[in-house]
């Protein structure tokens, strides 16, 4: 989702040739430029072997070796998890803060954390959690269920706050009521029920002999920047937050109040110190690796035959963990409304009748090769999509819903039938009014993936008899046409996606503002997206799990039917890791550090 | 003279405050703003993306938050960053003083190489050694910066041993003080020299001009004929003559070099300008970015003050607040 400007291509084409030096640099005998640079920075070498003679190449010393340095792409924006929203800084808070519960990162279940369980009363009306004895904040105070308390009603659930956390606690516009019944039991009670509250207090709880009085001054938001004395951040994580230096790195310190213990008694976690180091460009990023300044980084799959002839000679080990989460996809704009200032639809309405017509949405589909796409724009290293849930997001993944595999024939006799026919004979279809089919695929400029993606549907799509247009605007310019003025006609767009679909709901809900084919509707305009707001609704209500993940099934075999977004397929998800690393389980759905307080390193 | 500096203070601060609203105009009317990005996240509802709308101001016609933006800077307040939940104030020096700390480098880095260069290939002038260093000034300007700097730090990364990347290493807290001191000069070496040869050629080539030039005059062959030693002749007395246009470029230089060395900080993951600006236009954080324009602007305001004052100090010719001296 993130616009990241990756002046990465020139450098790829150089990366490709990892020999030794002597070999490139013969490569271009008599060159002028070959031979003037190493003559430029002849002064330069021997300046730095001058700096660098006194005393010997800097060596480290002191505990660095108990230490895991992991890389950001763009530095934290805050340490407040509350208001943290950008992977680059909940990366960093999830080590620091802890919830009620968490999610396993592998499976997606939902796991004890500072509570040891809790039972749903009432039909799942409210939720009630017991937490673990002698906890402790990494100052030495007692974290009771007061600071649980504390924690949602005045932070999350304050109005005043602008909480990220706060539409996954929200039912239908209703907040929970939190009750404090002993120092380690606490009640949540819903005005309805409401069956994903478990995965939903994962959010880190924080202290309140802290923070009590900044939230009563109402400074509360801009608490704990990156701007603030690091020991001045109280938490209850496995880590604490040592130093953080501007735009270069983080430092976290392993937290001695941490609860967890391993299988052997022996304190978590392992580390002894974690350094996120902040590297912007991903190409200097692979270099910090191979290089052995990073321990262990996220792979694209395009670099994965530039690094995979190179484990041994650096020491590492590359991990394929399986499809990336999320969705990535090609949205017809079905939006049927009209602008209520000028009067004029937000869409001609000849478009809004052919992206309305189910059969031309899934003629589309028939018509895109996704084998080709992961084929070259993926490396071979990616997986078709069929449904809303990528087979990484756990236990509601439905495996068997409708698939439309590459079959140009079959796209075009779907469009013949429908009548969209090339009446006049100029190669581009007509609808049975005579407009001929022309519409633009949109993308946001900036990523990589994505256009080339876009370009080539336009391709499949020409070959069946659409005329096709592509461009790329700048991502925000291409949210406020998905937001704001709803004048696009089709787009490929991506979005984030977790273990429960619930927390996805307003890209599925017909009222919902990421409902991107027609958002913010009042009443649902087809009959299958009623079905799907109902589901939504029961789903919501269902505490049995199993009839939980029926309702979710039956809403993945629609989306597949109805296609109102037409998939694209997920790349794999690789890491690499360094040999001297142990019990690093990177996952698609948890990423490398979900279990941070388990990795080691080995002794050497 | 400080008449004349108090003057040209405050004509900058005129354009400053025009390149501020430009700005702010260019990132208000330019679609969606800083919010779109959380918009578009499946997990955080409209309503609180409203609320933050509001509580930024962002609601507001645009001649109101700039209205807004004026007052609180009139008080010392350059606003706050959206992204970074925090004054741009602050943000902006983090950033600034790690620019300015490689730009001193890269200053002092060209001026000693490229003085004596181009002194030394006026005095040899269409010799060998002339033709080589003029031809090496050419190739050093004529290659883009960030395209040399890929090919250093390509170079580097297959040789080992520089850094190529960031302004310390990840064990850089485990130094001694000296060790800490080599490892930043260690990081500072690619883009010092990348830089460096782009700015190098062309005072070296306003060196060999003026020294030829002035090597020229009459006073020079009186002051051979006399029988002063010949590197009097050239240091003293020729090369006094031939440095005030040199002045006027190092106050171009300065602030050039603020912005043109942005590419190769974000290529090279310095933690300057560049990679604060490249995210603030991103992501629209509109008092960031009019942060930095501010400070971009008053780094080349200021340079071209330095360059004044200098030419005043060097060339007793030249009278402060005089027509035509600024």
């Amino acid at each position: 989702m993130k616009p990241a400007f990756r002046p990465n291509f020139l450098f790829r084409c150089k990366f490709g040739a990892f020999g030794p030096l002597a070999e490139s640099r013969a490569r271009v005998p008599g060159d002028r430029w070959g031979r003037s640079q190493p003559a430029a920075i002849g002064p330069l070498l021997a300046l730095v072997a001058v700096m660098a003679s006194g005393c010997g190449l800097p060596e480290p010393s002191g505990d660095h070796r108990n230490r895991l340095v992991v890389s950001s792409v763009t530095p934290p924006r805050t340490f407040n998890p509350v208001v943290a929203r950008e992977t680059s800084s909940t990366a960093i808070t999830d080590q620091l803060f802890i919830g009620l519960t968490r999610s396993d990162g592998v499976t997606g279940e939902v796991l004890p954390h500072l509570a040891t369980d809790w039972k749903s009363l009432d039909g799942g009306r409210a939720w009630e959690f017991t937490l673990r004895d002698n906890l402790r904040w990494s100052d030495g105070e007692p974290l009771s269920a007061d600071d649980v308390k504390f924690t949602y009603d005045r932070l999350y659930l304050n109005p005043d706050i602008a909480a990220s956390g706060r539409d996954i606690l929200t039912v239908e516009g209703e907040t929970p009521e939190v009750t404090v019944l002993s120092d380690t039991r606490v009640r949540f009670e819903f005005s309805q029920p409401y069956a994903p509250f478990p995965r939903a207090a994962a959010l880190g709880i924080l202290p309140r002999h802290v923070l009590e009085d900044r939230v009563d001054a109402g400074t509360f938001e801009s608490e704990w920047g990156v701007g603030t004395d690091p020991s001045s951040i109280v938490v209850n994580g496995p880590f604490t937050l040592e130093e953080y230096r501007p735009g270069q790195r983080v430092v976290l310190q392993r937290n001695p109040h941490y609860f967890e213990r391993d299988e052997d008694g022996a304190p978590l976690p392992y580390l002894e110190r974690v350094q996120f180091e902040i590297v912007q460009n991903l190409d200097v990023q692979i270099q910090k690796f191979r290089l052995g300044e990073l321990d262990l980084i996220a792979v694209p799959a395009q670099y994965y035959p530039l690094l995979s002839p190179e484990r041994e000679r650096f020491d590492f080990r590359l991990k394929r963990v399986g499809p990336a989460t999320g969705i990535t996809f090609l949205a017809l704009n079905q939006n049927t409304g009209v602008n209520p200032e000028t009067g004029e639809p937000f869409l001609d309405p000849v478009k809004a009748a052919w992206f309305n017509d189910v059969d031309f949405r899934r003629a589309v589909s028939y018509a895109i090769d996704r084998e080709e796409i992961i084929r070259i724009v993926m490396n071979g290293l990616g997986i078709p999509m069929w449904g809303p849930l990528s087979p990484s997001q756990g236990p509601f993944h439905h495996p068997e819903v409708r698939r439309y595999h590459y079959d140009p024939d079959r796209a075009r006799e779907i469009l013949d039938e429908a009548g969209y026919v090339d009446r006049i004979g100029d190669g581009i279809r007509q609808d049975s009014d005579g407009n001929p089919i022309r519409f633009i695929i949109v993308t946001n400029a900036g990523s990589d993936t994505r256009v080339r993606m876009a370009q080539m549907v336009r391709r499949d799509l020409s070959d069946i008899g659409l005329d096709v247009g592509f461009n790329q605007i700048d991502f925000n310019a291409l949210v406020n046409q998905l937001s704001f003025t709803f004048d696009w006609e089709v787009v490929v767009m991506g979005l984030t996606g977790g273990p429960d679909p619930h927390f996805g709901s307003n890209v599925w809900v017909s009222s919902g503002g990421l409902h991107m084919w027609h958002p913010f509707q009042d009443e649902p305009e087809r009959p299958w997206e009623a079905e799907i707001d109902q589901i939504f609704v029961d789903a919501v209500r269902e505490v049995d799990e199993d009839r939980r993940r029926e309702l979710y099934f039956h809403w993945q075999e629609l989306v597949a039917e109805q296609l109102p977004l037409i998939f694209l397929p997920n790349e794999e998800m690789i890491f690499a890791v360094r040999n001297r690393l142990e019990n690093v389980e990177p996952a698609p759905l948890g990423g490398s550090l979900h279990n941070l307080e388990r990795i080691a390193v080995r002794s050497e | 003279m400080i008449g004349f500096t108090i003057r040209r203070l405050l004509i900058a601060s005129v354009l400053l405050l025009a390149a501020s609203f430009l700005t702010f105009m260019m990132i208000q009317l330019a679609p969606g703003d800083y919010l779109a990005q959380l918009r578009m996240n499946p997990q955080i509802g409209d309503d609180v993306v409203d609320q933050m709308s509001a509580r930024y101001g962002l609601d507001d016609p645009i001649l109101v938050q700039y209205g807004r933006w004026l007052a609180n800077l009139a008080r010392g307040d350059m606003g706050f960053s959206f992204v970074h939940e925090r004054p741009v104030a602050g943000l902006v020096w983090e950033h600034l003083r790690n620019t300015i700390f490689l730009m001193t480098m890269v200053i002092l880095f060209t001026w000693l190489m490229a003085l004596p260069m181009g002194i030394y290939c006026a005095i040899k002038q269409n010799q060998l050694a002339d033709r080589v260093l003029s031809t090496l000034a050419f190739v050093g300007l004529s290659i883009p910066n960030f395209f040399l700097c890929l090919v250093v730090m390509w170079i580097a990364a297959e040789i080992g041993g520089i850094p190529v990347g960031g302004m310390t290493s990840a064990h850089h807290e485990y130094l001694s003080w000296w060790g800490r001191i080599v490892d930043i000069a260690l990081h500072m070496a690619i883009p010092v020299f990348v830089i460096a040869t782009g700015a190098m050629a062309g005072l070296q080539r306003v060196t060999r001009g003026n020294m030829l030039e002035v090597l020229r005059h009459q006073y020079v062959t009186t002051a051979r004929a006399r029988g002063l030693p010949e590197h009097r002749v050239i240091y003293v007395h020729a090369l006094r003559n031939a440095i005030n246009p040199l002045i006027t470029i190092f106050g171009y230089q300065f602030a050039l070099l603020v912005s043109g060395a942005a590419l190769v900080e974000i290529i090279y993951s310095w933690p300057g300008m560049g990679q604060l600006i490249l995210e603030a236009v991103l992501s629209q954080d509109l008092y960031l970015v009019v942060g930095v324009v501010l400070g971009s602007g008053f780094m080349l305001i200021l340079g071209n003050l330095v360059a004044d004052i200098l030419l005043g100090m060097n060339d007793p010719r030249i009278k402060f607040g005089e027509r035509g001296a600024g």
